[in-house]
């Protein structure tokens, strides 16, 4: 029988060692589904790139549609995909356009994904992977769920792999949505009736820039226990927690009446210790509270680098947490954007196998 | 709580005890016409933008916070609150009259339209899913008066026997346990990640159709510990919370469903300004605040209520007022000291101009005077224009205004010898007598003036607390945020051992600081977009108030197109209605079609406080700069 991964067992490879396993072990695969997204940034190409020599890999890549994104953000998009396309070949690799909000602002995302990435989850493949390098959270989580879900289903192999650079070759500034929503397939019981009996915990990764979207998230779980933010440390800046913690010190102190020992430090860069560290947390406050006859909830927000948040997601599936974020409806450019497209190598990557032969019984 | 102003709004917190001991009658007293009763047997809209209250006003209207306040009656803070709900028939000697809750729309019914289903089995689970929400709702808040369930009744509708029996209204424990079916049934298809077929719906276990409003005329409860011992009979409620994310259909279809007579039930559809973005229910807005006219009964359905209205800026301030008063009563720094109130922090004496800013200001005039050549009788007959009372430095403005009006009227060959200034009352001030009109013509150039020393001079504009509760545009948590950056200088001022109180000066840069701080904070959707267009109305504005003959008296704050453009805007200014969707939604401006100005119709774009007090512009509404639809959508581009 097919398993997934869990806190105990999560097979994962970091930076070179990513690299050679996706060289050694996916390239010789029999059939391998890629799903991707068209990224701005130059780690997007990351991925593809190592794979692209091996004839047994289709590609599926996702097109986030979103109402407000400057022009010269939209060709460098373009030029992306020209870039796939004639790397990769067109026969290989095909694209599927997703709107992320509607009209109205609503988040469509997680649904579009889903339904995009449906048509590509065809019996067959021995490998599935999703790269969450360029994808939006939203987009991303609830397509990595999905292939989860069939690869247990079809006894098949499932990658995520994720990279990310420390330096932004682009600085990007995001204009977030002004409701927030529960990622796809990661709404739990919230909402519902039941949800009253629970006792609520919020665990936001903090991030720059994101006092509104805190806000907006902390006024829709509504009754809130306890809150507990995440802040990177080890990170590449050091000061960099500090930092996060004086730009949302009003919110902490004031809004969420959290004291310094509610402050968890995770990596920035490693999603296993982001994993461990949430698990360790809830898995405590489960037990706690429990003997009391009060059921508990973990709400995860995710947010900042890309890398640290798919350490949420593993949390989210194993102990099956809901998560609320904010949606990206647009961005725009403070730097120059490069005329033509440049592939660098990632300062981070990781390769994680979350369901597939490691884990059978 | 140390400092309730930094709590952003009163909806986080989460205790009855909390949010009542920060709740102002104030708004209620506003919000209820003379006639309440019209408000719980219809269907009502209550449009608001954010911060103005709505949600507030929603927690308010649930039982157990109608039950705890009922409880608190030793509570002298809570009698004014308690007296302005028994008077509009919310209690009756001291018993809640009814059954509320709260349903916070969220993105779980707006999910409900993306489901790849016909438009009608759309509608059908929505309806469904609100109401089996709603009815374990009312269940649940009557669990937490501490009321024993299990003695509850539910009271039909003589007419739905047969429905009755469907729903369980006999058993409490098997309605509930129905309703929860239902609800986890709908539940399940919303969040999951690959929804079921429309096909395999009708295969479900249990049928999603769920009609208990119809069906329902009552719930009795045994009594409620605490209040009374008597079994109490109360009309369930529901408060359709946040209904702007629904989708416009959805919107649409509730609007229809629940302004059917046969519901029984109290219904709230409380909504941002936005949702009603829709051409047709602007309208159906714009017609409910016109005068009903006799022989119509546009109110009989439906109402819809604003919680801003235009006329409410002078009638905001004793809400501001009773608001700050019960955060101030939160503040031990402040009860310790005695200091019931912000107004006692704000000093009020009017600033003046220093000596040299002032023998400056009166070379300018001397200058004036030599060029208009006027004798020196009619220079007398333009200084008896102006009341004796003014401080040397308004007096001095008002004078330079009428100078300069003058040499622009002689410059003009005299031909139009009158006033230059651009009539823009409303039509209906025409009616008012003489002196009214002089007094208000006085009050308007005091303000026109002093708008032009702060422009000139920096003399400080925005300062007192009627001008702080101006400044909010009649909305609460605008107010808060503008008094809490207040009440934090007060707060330093004491800690440093100094008199807790602001001069003008102080005030007037707190708030400027405050305020073009908030407009970069801007970060909602659109944002840009929105500040791009609110800086160019703002620059207009400022160019037209700081003109030194004050042609529109106390300066503008307002963008104006023909409403005949307005009625266009979805075709001529496609690109401009998201941006204008959010501007309204976030308060930067407000709009008011229709205003009859000048023999023509024309649609105002106001700007918000924030923007009025980032650009030194005038707090009165009425004076506004003419323009083109088109000059707001070349103005939002990058």
């Amino acid at each position: 029988m097919n398993r997934m991964f869990s806190r105990d067992q999560c097979i994962s490879h970091a930076g070179s060692e990513a690299m050679e396993f996706v060289k050694d072990v996916l390239v010789p695969a029999a059939k391998v589904l890629f799903i991707g997204t068209v990224g701005l940034e130059t780690a997007s190409h990351y991925f593809p790139g190592l794979l692209a020599p091996s004839k047994n890999v289709d590609f599926g890549f996702i097109i986030e549609r979103r109402p407000s994104v400057q022009v010269e953000l939209l060709e460098l998009g373009q030029r992306h995909q020209v870039h796939l396309l004639s790397s990769l070949g067109a026969s290989r690799a095909r694209f599927a356009e997703i709107d992320v909000v509607a009209p109205d602002g609503a988040t469509t995302a997680g649904r579009a994904a889903v339904s995009a990435a449906a048509e590509w989850l065809t019996p067959g493949y021995t490998d599935i992977v999703i790269d969450a390098t360029g994808m939006s959270r939203g987009t991303c989580f609830p397509i990595a769920k999905q292939a989860i879900q069939f690869a247990l289903r079809h006894n098949v192999n499932m990658h995520l792999v994720v990279a990310g650079n420390r330096k932004k070759s682009l600085e990007i500034v995001a204009e977030a949505n002004d409701r927030a929503d529960w990622v796809h397939g990661f709404q739990g019981s919230m909402g519902s009736d039941r949800s009253g009996d629970l006792m609520k915990l919020w665990v936001p990764q903090l991030a720059e820039g994101m006092g509104s979207a805190l806000d907006l998230m902390y006024g829709e779980i509504q009754d809130v226990a306890e809150v507990c933010p995440i802040l990177p440390f080890p990170s590449y800046d050091p000061k960099r927690g500090d930092r996060l913690l004086w730009e949302h010190h009003q919110a902490i102190r004031d809004q969420w009446e959290t004291g310094p020992l509610d402050l968890i430090y995770a990596h920035e860069t490693d999603p296993m210790d982001v994993f461990k560290t949430i698990s360790r947390l809830h898995e405590v406050r489960a037990r706690t509270f429990g003997h009391g006859g009060r059921k508990t909830v973990s709400i995860l927000s995710p947010s900042g680098w890309r890398v640290g948040s798919v350490g949420m997601l593993l949390a989210a599936i194993e102990h099956e947490l809901p998560m609320l974020y904010v949606e990206t409806v647009g961005y725009s450019c403070r730097s120059a954007i490069p005329p033509v497209v440049e592939t660098l190598n990632p300062d981070v990557s990781w390769h994680l196998w979350l369901a597939g032969s490691p884990y059978q019984k | 709580m140390d400092n309730p102003f930094k709590k952003r709004a009163t909806e986080y917190i989460s205790d009855a005890q909390g949010l009542l001991s920060l709740t102002s009658p104030e708004p209620l007293r506003l919000f209820f016409d003379k006639d309440a009763g019209d408000q719980f047997d219809r269907l009502v809209i209550v449009v608001g933008t954010p911060g103005s209250g709505k949600t507030t006003m929603a927690r308010l209207f649930e039982f157990d916070t109608l039950v705890t306040l009922s409880r608190s009656d030793y509570n002298r803070d809570y009698r004014q609150l308690a007296s302005v709900l028994h008077d509009k028939g919310v209690f009756s000697d001291r018993v809640p009259a009814f059954l509320g809750f709260r349903f916070a729309s969220g993105s779980s019914l707006r999910e409900l339209w993306e489901l790849p289903y016909q438009e009608s089995v759309r509608h059908s689970l929505l309806r469904s899913f609100i109401q089996a929400r709603t009815a374990l709702g009312w269940i649940r808040k009557i669990e937490r008066s501490e009321i024993d369930v299990s003695k509850v009744k539910l009271v039909p509708r003589e007419d739905a026997e047969s429905q009755a029996k469907l729903l369980r209204l006999d058993d409490v424990a098997a309605f509930r346990d129905h309703a929860r079916a239902v609800e986890e049934e709908i539940f399940k298809i919303i969040t999951s990640l690959v929804p079921p077929r429309e096909e395999d719906l009708t295969s479900q276990p249990l049928s999603v159709r769920y009609d208990l409003f119809d069906a329902l005329e009552a719930i009795q409860v045994p009594n409620i510990p605490g209040v009374t011992d008597q079994p109490v009979t109360v009309q369930p409620m529901l408060i359709l919370d946040d209904a702007h994310e629904l989708h416009a259909s959805q919107f649409a279809d509730i609007d229809l469903w629940l302004r059917n007579r046969d519901i029984k039930i109290a219904r709230w559809v409380m909504t941002r300004v936005d949702a009603i973005g829709h051409t047709e229910f602007r309208k159906a807005l714009a017609d409910e605040l016109q005068p009903t006219r006799a022989g119509t009964t546009p109110r009989r359905d439906r109402l819809i209520k604003p919680m801003q209205r235009e006329s409410t800026r002078v009638k905001f301030r004793p809400v501001a007022r009773d608001v700050s008063k019960r955060y101030f009563s939160q503040m031990p720094i402040f009860v310790r000291r005695g200091i019931e109130n912000l107004d006692k922090c704000l000093r009020e004496e009017a600033p003046t101009l220093s000596t040299a800013q002032l023998r400056d200001l009166n070379n300018q005039i001397k200058a004036l005077e030599t060029e208009s050549a006027l004798p020196a009788g009619n220079l007398r007959a333009l200084k008896g224009q102006i009341p004796d009372s003014l401080k040397p430095d308004v007096s001095a403005a008002i004078y330079r205004i009428l100078l300069q009006r003058e040499i622009r009227n002689r410059a003009q060959g005299d031909m139009f010898a009158m006033e230059d200034e651009s009539p823009q009352e409303d039509e209906e001030a025409n009616d008012e007598p003489v002196e009214i009109k002089k007094s208000a013509w006085v009050s308007r150039l005091v303000q026109g003036a002093e708008i032009q020393l702060l422009h000139d001079f920096e003399r400080p504009f925005y300062f007192g607390f009627d001008r702080l509760a101006d400044c909010s545009t009649a909305n609460i948590e605008q107010f808060i945020g503008l008094a809490g950056a207040l009440v934090e200088q007060v707060e330093a001022k004491i800690i440093r051992g100094k008199e807790p109180t602001l001069d003008p000066r102080e005030q007037h840069k707190v708030l400027l600081t405050h305020a073009r701080e908030a407009i970069k904070q801007w970060d909602f959707p659109r944002s840009d977009s929105v500040k791009r267009m609110v800086n160019f109305i703002a620059m207009k504005c400022v160019a037209r108030t700081t003109e030194p003959n004050a042609p529109l008296t106390q300066g503008a704050n307002a963008f104006a197109i023909p409403q005949a453009e307005m009625d266009r805007i979805a075709e001529a200014g496609a690109e401009l209605v998201p941006v204008l969707h959010y501007a309204l939604a976030y308060n930067t401006l407000s709009i008011h079609e229709n205003y009859e100005c000048k023999k023509r119709k024309w649609c105002l774009f106001e700007l918000g406080g924030l923007p009025i007090i980032a650009n030194g512009l005038p707090l009165n509404k009425g004076g506004f700069i003419e323009g083109k639809l088109s000059e707001l959508v070349e103005a939002m581009r990058p």
